[in-house]
């Protein structure tokens, strides 16, 4: 299966000609396998790029069909979702999955963000078929061909991470997290506080065990390093995390590649490729390969 | 009066190289008068990187105060509001205005739903946010700046135009738009002699007249409710404005095609005076 990448920054789409290599769209991934359903993790402003080449592949005359994962809906994951094209298309088939919010319907969380007063027109407009599958952290699920386990990462609201299996190969979306090491986020809004309490330490123990089962034995793992380490330590509620530490997932786990994704809206494409190159060097004698996420690339499994 | 462009892009932030020497940030424009009072107009994208410049003075300080005033509340002009840096500075000040019939307040803090953001509601800017409606015909005084608004057509709905005033001097800012027939009433008032127009141009004529282009790709609605170049300097020409600043342009517009687009009006108006240009991200100009 192949894995491209269309939007690989967090927060907001960076229009800067600094990041331009790199690129500049919010979260979106594709991973296409043959002969089965496209598997789209987040719909940020990059879904618009895939959008253009999906009209190509069958979604263009309604013979298409995907799975739009979302680690959560933060704006950033979800503001390309109005403006892709194929739902626009009648007979194309979509199965979209996000965390079951507590007290609204799915549909309901994509319609929020659509219609008056935030936007022209509502998800009424869509004319393909769309199946809302409300997924809980720690479950698994067949779409397709795939085998997909779920687990929770620690983001204000929590977000989902995603462990797609096909044909014995098998690729993590990780994004956005803070590592399980100061602070448990979770509901309502955080301020910078690391666990005291050795309840909420206990749990961070224990989410923090389930995710390096989780990623253990993957072929890749695409992980949120948006931070510095300097920049963790002051923000350990904003809930992002480093290459350090997807670099210490990867290894615990025996994963073969790490690409680093998420990027900060001002990591330049420079400081990327150091960074990059830093950890690569670092850990030239481990088994992990350090890659990292840049729009329109794309990773062979 | 100084004006600074920080976001010129319409509907969706263009990340791609070749757009990017006009700009790709959603709207948001920066004017201060000759004492330095600043107000913004519209808070897309760009509102993140004025916001970073503004930290270098006293809103870095906690002593900052501003007015925000915001044509309407679509995703692209108010989605860099969450991430303007001086927000989160207590002491700074940021007094709101906009269009008042969904409740703006309330529609500020919808995108601050937890849902959608980890800031959850309004109380968490640790600076003072103070949210205002427009009521129709009002004026406002901001330092120097004299400002007054009119509704504009745009589709289904309306967004408000500002005309801003310090001396003899003044700007008319119409970021969304539709003429639809003729040219819109409510914008030949407001852009009626003022010395720059900035007027989004989202289509290219071609498009206008094909029934608008849509953003998402060949199956996707047409947007509907914007302005063609032609448009944009046909109200020109009609309110014998002095230099034009086409803005809020389509997302998959390249330069290139903005330059050509440009040329092909200034050759159609002929010996008419009118100075076309495009508002270009960290270009100023000054009255």
């Amino acid at each position: 299966m192949r894995v491209t990448f269309y939007g690989v920054r967090g927060s907001f789409p960076v229009a800067h000609p600094r990041v331009a290599g790199v690129g500049g769209n919010t979260s979106c991934v594709a991973l296409r396998a043959e002969g089965a359903p496209t598997v789209i993790f987040d719909a940020g402003t990059g879904l618009r790029r895939l959008s253009k080449e999906l009209v190509h592949e069958g979604f263009g005359d309604g013979a298409g069909e995907a799975i739009l994962l979302t680690s959560h809906t933060h704006w950033d994951h979800i503001q390309g979702f109005m403006h892709f094209a194929p739902f626009y298309t009648p007979g194309n088939q979509f199965t979209i999955c996000a965390r079951a919010d507590h007290d609204r319907r799915l549909r309901q969380v994509f319609e929020g963000q659509a219609a008056r007063p935030y936007f022209g027109y509502g998800l009424e407009r869509f004319q393909s078929k769309i199946a809302w599958k409300p997924v809980t952290e720690g479950e698994t699920f067949e779409v397709g061909p795939y085998t997909i386990r779920t687990v929770r990462l620690n983001h204000p609201g929590v977000a989902v991470g995603y462990r797609v299996e096909h044909e014995g190969k098998a690729f993590v979306y990780m994004t956005d997290t803070a590592p399980y090491s100061q602070q448990l986020l979770g509901e309502g809004f955080h301020e910078r506080k690391p666990e005291t309490d050795p309840a909420r330490i206990a749990l961070l123990k224990q989410y923090g065990e389930e995710l390096e089962a989780f990623v253990a034995g993957a072929d890749v793992l695409l992980y949120d390093t948006f931070f510095t380490q300097e920049q963790y330590e002051e923000n350990p509620h904003w809930g992002h995390s480093t290459a350090e530490e997807g670099i210490r997932l990867a290894r615990q786990g025996g994963v073969e590649r790490l690409v680093l994704y998420h990027h900060h809206p001002e990591a330049w494409d420079d400081v990327l490729e150091g960074r990059r190159d830093e950890q690569q060097n670092k850990h030239a004698g481990s088994d992990v390969k350090v890659g990292l996420a840049r729009e329109r690339e794309w990773l062979e499994l | 009066m100084r004006v600074r462009f920080w976001g010129v892009r319409g509907a969706f932030a263009s990340t791609q190289a070749d757009t990017l020497r006009v700009g790709g940030n959603t709207p948001c424009v920066e004017v201060r008068d000759k004492n330095d009072e600043l107000v913004i107009l519209d808070a897309g994208i760009g509102l993140y990187w004025l916001g970073k410049q503004l930290l270098t003075g006293p809103f870095g300080r906690g002593k900052g105060n501003l007015t925000l005033l915001l044509s309407h509340t679509h995703w692209d002009h108010i989605q860099g509001f969450p991430f303007f840096v001086p927000a989160f500075i207590p002491g700074n000040s940021v007094v709101v205005w906009g269009p008042g019939e969904a409740e703006l307040q309330a529609v500020l803090a919808g995108q601050l739903d937890p849902t959608y953001s980890p800031l959850v509601s309004m109380d968490n800017f640790a600076a003072k946010v103070d949210v205002n409606e427009l009521s129709p015909g009002q004026q406002l005084t901001l330092g120097k700046l004299s400002v007054r608004h009119a509704r504009l057509p745009n589709g289904n709905h309306t967004t408000v135009g500002y005309r801003i005033r310090e001396g003899e001097r003044s700007i008319a800012y119409l970021p969304e738009l539709e003429h639809a027939g003729a040219l819109a009433p409510a914008a030949l008032e407001l852009a009626q002699g003022c010395d720059v127009l900035i007027h989004e141009t989202y289509y290219s004529p071609a498009q206008l007249e094909a029934g608008g282009a849509s953003l998402g790709g060949p199956s996707a609605p047409a947007a509907n409710g914007h302005s063609s170049f032609a448009q944009a300097v046909d109200l020109a020409l009609a309110t014998g404005v002095k230099r034009l600043l086409c803005f809020y342009h389509h997302p998959d517009r390249p330069d290139a095609e903005v330059e050509a687009l440009m040329q092909a009006e200034r050759e159609r108006i002929g010996d008419a005076t009118l100075e076309i240009d495009t508002a270009r991200e960290g270009a100023e100009f000054e009255l």
